[in-house]
């Protein structure tokens, strides 16, 4: 169990982060704010990259930072700019990982082969990474993540600049990762979270707004969110959410306070959990 | 242990002084981490991770600076025979060039390798493995330390061959290291205390500083050069090497709250 207690960061007089207390268990957790909201900050300081001005984060009631190795030992990270070495091809590199991880050579290598397979790069093991595409790389990423077996697997904006296959793929993978370990990523694309995120942590103004599940957050808008005409005025207490296209014609996906009379035009939807991130930090 | 008699129900057994220190002794050896040496640590991150992981992705990097020192010891030695016509002085400002070359190894190879994981951003990867980069950076130290060593030696004998003079090699080897021990502790106390990029900046001003003054006032620092025995300049050098290795454990043991943030 990894808990965050009390967690303040400042930067040179400003805070990004004041009071976060969280607690994660097995499964997986998105860490879902706009650009600039905390969470890289909040997603090193779990990974020691940087520690909290206050407050302490326990990883079974122990602080992280006190346990240096033995938690970067149980821990599996994937920055959001994931660097690497454009000459070598990704078993050489997982191999220095490895190797930097303390995992044996013998079973770094079986490692490596079952990790490349999971991740869809068996074919492409002996090549150059500086022959492959954006999506490859994260997935050579995400394998490093796991090479040494983590317990916790931290992957900061894990899906950016992967076209929606290899999303769906990451989804898939994460999926099976989590039965058995904490993961916990943060991305402010929406529909990366909605089918396999356990719970949703939101921030806003440097503090935690939200730490729930998807059902719950998008259950708070039920009978508020609606489809109307493009173009039709809001009215008082109403709400742009999103425009959405039907071949020529444009409909608007709106927020109302009240029910909206019934017309023709004028449908309810199913909220999901775009309409709550655009609600929570729309203008 | 003494009973103590105000205890309702009898006598309860107190610990006397001895047993009470005996205890904490006991509590403080086996609470606080055991002290590793280097040479341990050191064989302890070679055994686990291999020697050729060391410089993984910057082997570039080893290559491009032993080449560029190769160039400085060149033409070091390609010069030492006119230089030394010129004047009376030139033995010691020959040695003055030297003490300002000899570290140029160490610190163009770190400089380098620190400037090629910063641009292919991996710094962040590696200090969230098992093995702390501080150890990782401590071992790649050491061997920068060993090829400076290496190459600093194999240049001051082609310089003493070159010169078309006996100069004295001990003299100048025992400048030469203490030249390279006095910049990387100069260094490693850097790393310590100031975050990237000044901390690429400090030690290479300071030193060309130091250098330029040494040369505005060759004409003094030359003669002290030129008298100084083999023994005090080799028992210099020696002095500053452990200084460096101590230094340089303590850097690999650093509690990980001490440890610079990363860049955020």
């Amino acid at each position: 169990m990894l808990t965050v207690e009390h967690v303040t960061k400042t930067f040179s007089g400003t805070t990004v982060l004041r009071d976060v207390n969280l607690t994660f268990e097995q499964g997986v957790y998105g860490l879902l704010a706009p650009n600039g909201a905390g969470k890289s900050t909040l997603m090193k300081m779990l990974a020691t990259l940087l520690f909290p001005t206050d407050g302490s984060i326990r990883w079974n009631g122990e602080d992280i930072i006190a346990m240096d190795d033995r938690y970067r030992g149980l821990l599996g990270y994937l920055p959001q700019e994931f660097g690497y070495y454009p000459n070598y091809t990704p078993r050489q590199f997982l191999r220095y990982i490895a190797a930097l991880q303390g995992v044996r050579r013998a079973r770094a290598d079986k490692r490596i082969e079952k990790l490349l397979g999971l991740v869809g790069l068996a074919d492409a093991a002996d090549k150059k990474m500086k022959t492959f595409s954006g999506g490859m790389i994260q997935r050579v990423g995400i394998a490093q993540a796991l090479i040494a077996e983590p317990q916790l697997l931290i992957l900061d904006e894990p899906t950016a600049g992967l076209d929606p296959k290899e999303r769906v793929r990451f989804r898939n993978i994460i999926h099976d990762l989590a039965a058995d370990r904490i993961v916990i990523l943060s991305t402010h694309i929406v529909s990366d979270l909605e089918t396999i995120a356990g719970k949703i942590i939101m921030l806003k103004n440097a503090q935690v707004l939200r730490c729930d599940t998807p059902a719950t957050i998008c259950g708070e808008l039920e009978g508020h969110v609606w489809e109307v005409p493009g173009g039709m005025p809001l009215g008082d207490g109403r709400k742009l959410l999103s425009e959405v296209q039907y071949g020529t014609e444009t409909r608007q996906r709106i927020y109302s306070p009240a029910p909206l009379a019934a017309a023709d035009a004028i449908t309810p939807v199913v909220p999901n959990l775009e309409d709550a991130f655009l609600m929570i930090y729309g203008e | 242990m003494r009973p103590i008699d105000d205890a309702p129900g009898g006598r309860i057994p107190y610990p006397d002084k001895a047993e009470r220190d005996a205890s904490v002794a006991m509590i403080v050896t086996r609470g606080m981490p055991a002290r590793m040496r280097l040479v341990d640590s050191v064989a302890e991150l070679v055994r686990s991770a291999g020697l050729r992981s060391l410089f993984f992705g910057v082997w570039d990097c080893v290559f491009l600076g032993c080449l560029a020192a190769a160039c400085v010891w060149g033409l070091l030695a390609a010069g030492a025979d006119g230089f030394m016509q010129r004047d009376s002085a030139a033995q010691g400002r020959l040695m003055i060039l030297m003490f300002l070359a000899s570290p140029f190894l160490y610190e163009f190879v770190h400089l380098l390798i620190m400037l090629r994981e910063r641009e292919r951003r991996t710094l962040d990867l590696w200090r969230v493995c098992r093995w702390s980069f501080h150890r990782l950076a401590a071992v790649r130290m050491l061997a920068f330390g060993a090829a400076s060593v290496t190459a600093d030696t194999m240049g001051c004998v082609v310089v003493s061959a070159l010169s078309g003079r006996r100069l004295p090699v001990l003299t100048m080897l025992g400048v030469s290291f203490a030249s390279l021990f006095l910049f990387a502790l100069g260094q490693l106390a850097v790393d310590a205390r100031c975050a990237w990029p000044a901390s690429a900046a400090v030690m290479p001003v300071a030193w060309l500083a130091a250098g330029g003054a040494a040369w505005a006032f060759s004409d003094r620092v030359a003669g002290m050069m030129e008298r100084l025995p083999a023994a005090v300049s080799l028992g210099i050098a020696a002095a500053l090497a452990v200084a460096f290795l101590y230094a340089l454990r303590r850097y690999m043991n650093v509690p990980a709250s001490r440890r610079a943030e990363a860049f955020a």
